[in-house]
């Protein structure tokens, strides 16, 4: 591949239709003294690979930009390097920039800030890795004039020093936000969070999730061109160990945490909020949606407030961190069985298919019926449920015994 | 080979023909959930989703709630249909799916396109009966203003409380943004209400007929779409907070200019209630009925048609119905149900250029319809009841004005058809007369609008086959949102 060929154009006029009635809620949000349009960024990847791929997703609607993480270096990338998993996961072994970083500081980073500038969005450039390579590389690209630096721990090793040491030099060379990014591979993130807190200004969580390996069993081969065909996990199957961990960190400290892990619709915003996010990035989805994405999600995420009563993004956020922080349990060990409310039941028998205490029955159209004695009170017909018919709560209805 | 590709498209379980053509029951009962799954799950998500953006008028986002309906979170997918969607049940069951969104569907190149006409009837459905689309009424009172205060005893309002209240000028209604008055109760008028509603405007509507929905409640036979279903959805705008007042005719007890000073905006959408004639000799003839006449009198109790229009349908054996657009369809489907045993569909032109529903003709096929191409009458005939239909072979001419080919007819090809009752179906055009003393610009198809569909006359709007001339539903869904958008930012802005 070569940058100097003319690319292709690449047409994002169109859209999947946004909601015709814009949402009420406002959406702008306040983190590390800046202004974000939205609460709704891209994430470090190849959706923001060079200048003009950031100008596309400034144009779109996202609520700030953040760049490829550059270095030293351009990243010796093997080939393939990306594969897609299931419906709307990833695998990749994509490094950080392909690009120099002449490149980046003679060109791509001046059309990036071009295009935030006139969206009126914060410019975050990603910075990587070693604390030598740091103490080089972050005091030119701060002296291009953004607006904060992320780091990278993906490479520094696994020991809290080391990881300190990078945020320690990053902190010596610039004056700027620091936001590090932490990957789950470390270990215990909450821990690791408290460590670097007095160094860093804020959190990114998570980074994609390795190795992982996919084989292409046709040709016994691997779907990646890296060493032994290993790659990093991305996109919506990391979306549980990303709301985890960011929970986590903001459980643990008291800086701004971006949630970043198979965000792909409003809903995802708001659980990463509750779980202690301020702001959520979005890579893989970015790349299978086309930079639309930005704006279609923070609508959503803004319609889902508008339905609930709230006004802005405040409202919600750190409400999970304030009700279940200390460890509080709510949904475990019931005495009750499941709840039906059946003027919601479809009767789609979704129940009575995944009940694996043969405790319930459920014929098409039909309310099901349960045998509360035999029923182990697992839980899992409760979140099956399409029409959420089904519910621990004692506010909901019947218990199904006494509706059916 | 991808999932998609694998999975075949899912059919509804339709009833035998023979048992269906007996009674005016729906004739299939949409998808279950899990065939709705599977079917949800052969949409591949494509990067550009044309279904969406090009094919959908209402530009429902398609992919996204499908997406939803794949994790099995039908309330999200409900919820981002109503975004767009004032009325998916009906969109669902109605469209002519095959010519808008299917036909951009990508699976259609390789197999067949996703059946989103059955998804978005099922996600409707589902959302209808739990009353998902209407989670709080509007706190906006709506009502009559002092003068119709009589009329409200002939209408069919479920809530006649607290009237006192809900009297009176429109300007004195509380916490209301404006007071909005609807002419027609059709999917236009309804699309309108629900959006008027959720931007915090009182309306008002007027209907002429003495039950409330248009085309869906008279024209759609119940074989086609439940008049239960059009009554839920009536009862859902309803309860949101619309007063809905019936057999008002707007030009007979009330006119647009009183509306547009006790209102402080007048939505026209009063649909194109003319059905085109033939003047052929004999159509003067007894057992010669409009398509709407057939319809209503076929389909609908006498109770709930307005006297004027009431006839009595004369039965036999043999029925014919001249034209092939989608009412026809209909018109032969309710003739093999009233007990015609042989009833023919004439078209003057070939099986290429017809209008109608492909689906719909297959259904008629299945109950025993048969279909004459490129047949025109030219005579009726009967002593004071018709009795025959002369006819003539067509041949194909040049294109005419309408981009279709000229039938010509054959010289001496002309033969004879028994009947004992003759339905027109040959279209639908506004009612000009109505529309002159409302004193409206009017242009060749309807009443002419600007690009925020008001009409000539400030602060009077227009929405539907009102404007456009006989045409979809889902068109006349669009312009009831879009015309409401358009009042609410008039209310705003002035």
């Amino acid at each position: 591949m070569s940058d100097h060929a003319d690319p292709l154009p690449k047409d994002t006029s169109w859209r999947v239709p946004l909601p015709v009635t814009p949402p009420q809620a406002r959406q702008e949000v306040e983190v590390l003294g800046l202004t974000f349009r939205s609460p709704v960024i891209p994430a470090a990847g190849p959706n923001v690979r060079d200048g003009a791929a950031l100008a596309r997703v400034a144009e779109n609607g996202a609520g700030g930009l953040l760049a490829k993480t550059v270095s030293v270096r351009a990243a010796p990338v093997p080939r393939p390097n990306m594969a897609q998993f299931g419906r709307a996961g990833m695998l990749n072994t994509e490094l950080w920039t392909e690009l120099s970083l002449d490149q980046w500081l003679d060109r791509e980073y001046d059309v990036g800030l071009a295009a935030a500038r006139a969206a009126g969005i914060p410019f975050i450039a990603s910075v990587g890795y070693t604390a030598d390579e740091l103490e080089l590389v972050a005091p030119k690209v701060a002296a291009k004039g953004v607006d904060a630096l992320e780091f990278s721990i993906h490479y520094v090793g696994t020991s809290f020093d080391a990881v300190v040491d990078t945020a320690r030099a990053l902190r010596s060379v610039v004056d700027l936000p620091i936001i590090a990014k932490l990957s789950p591979h470390f270990g215990d993130l909450g821990e690791l969070a408290a460590v670097l807190e007095p160094h860093v200004d804020a959190f990114t969580c998570i980074n994609s999730f390795g190795p992982t390996l996919a084989i292409d069993i046709e040709r016994a081969e691997p779907v990646l061109g890296s060493r032994y065909g290993y790659g990093w996990l991305s996109g919506e199957p990391l979306r549980p160990l990303a709301v985890r961990s960011v929970f986590e960190v903001a459980r643990r400290v008291k800086k701004p945490v971006i949630g970043v892990g198979g965000v792909s619709r409003g809903e995802d915003v708001i659980e990463f909020l509750m779980a202690g996010a301020s702001l959520v990035g979005i890579c893989t989805q970015a790349i299978y949606e086309g930079p639309q994405v930005y704006e279609r999600v923070a609508v959503e995420a803004a319609h889902w407030l508008d339905r609930h009563g709230r006004q802005s993004f405040a409202d919600v956020q750190g409400a999970y961190v304030r009700r279940f922080g200390q460890g509080q349990r709510v949904l475990t060990e019931k005495e009750e069985a499941p709840r039906l409310d059946s003027a919601l039941c479809i009767g789609c028998t979704r129940c009575g298919v995944v009940c694996q205490y043969d405790a319930m029955h459920a014929e098409p159209w039909k309310t099901p019926t349960l045998v509360e004695e035999r029923c182990f009170q697992c839980g899992l017909c409760v979140s099956a449920c399409p029409a959420g018919a089904l519910s621990f709560s004692p506010r909901a209805g019947r218990t199904v015994a006494e509706a059916a | 080979m991808s999932l998609a590709l694998r999975l075949a498209r899912q059919q509804p379980a339709y009833r035998d023909p023979r048992a269906r053509a007996k009674d005016f029951d729906e004739i299939d009962s949409g998808f279950t959930f899990e065939q709705a799954r599977v079917e949800a799950e052969r949409c591949v998500q494509c990067s550009k989703p044309a279904c969406a953006i090009e094919g959908c008028p209402l530009g429902n986002a398609i992919p996204r709630w499908i997406d939803h309906v794949v994790q099995g979170r039908l309330r999200q997918a409900a919820w981002v249909l109503a975004t767009t969607a004032p009325m998916p049940e009906l969109c669902g069951k109605l469209c002519p799916h095959e010519r808008l969104c299917e036909s951009r569907c990508v699976l259609g190149q390789a197999s067949k396109p996703v059946a989103i006409g059955a998804l978005e009837a099922f996600v409707g459905r589902v959302a209808e009966e739990r009353g998902w689309f209407a989670p709080a009424p509007s706190r906006m009172p709506s009502g009559l203003p002092v003068r119709f205060a009589g009329a409200a005893d002939r209408t069919d309002q479920s809530d006649p409380t607290d009237r006192s209240d809900r009297r009176g000028h429109p300007e004195r209604i509380r916490g209301a943004s404006g007071h909005v008055a609807i002419i027609g109760s059709g999917p236009a008028g309804l699309a309108a209400a629900d959006r008027l509603l959720a931007l915090g405007h009182a309306v008002t509507m007027f209907e002429r007929a003495p039950v409330a929905g248009g085309v869906p409640s008279y024209g759609i036979p119940s074989f086609k779409y439940a008049k239960s279903r059009v009554e839920r959805l009536v009862e859902r705008v309803r309860r949101k907070g619309a007063a809905i007042f019936c057999g008002i005719e707007v030009g007979r007890d009330v006119t647009v200019r009183e509306l547009r000073k006790d209102f402080d905006a007048v939505l026209l959408a009063i649909g194109a209630p003319r059905g085109r004639l033939l003047d052929l000799p004999g159509c003067g003839l007894e057992g010669i009925y409009s398509a709407t006449g057939f319809l209503v009198n076929g389909n609908v109790p006498a109770e709930c048609i307005d006297e004027a229009d009431r006839r009595e349908i004369r039965r036999g054996r043999r029925c014919v119905v001249i034209g092939g657009g989608d009412t026809s369809a209909d018109c032969v489907r309710t003739a093999v149900r009233l007990g015609f045993e042989e009833v023919r569909c004439l078209y003057r032109r070939s099986l290429e250029e017809i209008t109608g529903r492909l689906a719909d003709r297959g259904y008629a096929q299945e109950e025993g319809v048969v279909y004459q191409f490129l047949t025109s009458p030219t005579r009726f005939e009967g002593s004071g009841r018709v009795e025959r239909v002369v006819c003539e072979r067509m041949a194909l001419g040049e294109p005419d004005g309408s981009g279709r080919a000229r039938p010509v007819p054959i010289p001496g090809s002309e033969y004879v058809l028994e009947a004992d009752a003759v339905v027109l179906s040959l279209g639908y055009d506004v009612d000009r007369k109505l529309l002159e003393s409302a004193r409206c610009q009017l242009g060749p198809d309807g009443l002419v609008v600007d690009d925020n569909l008001m009409t000539s006359r400030r602060g009077v709007f227009a929405a539907g086959d009102v404007v456009r001339g006989a045409d979809l539903i889902v068109h006349a869904a669009r312009d009831g949102r879009d015309a409401a958008m358009a009042i609410d930012r008039f209310l705003r802005e002035g």
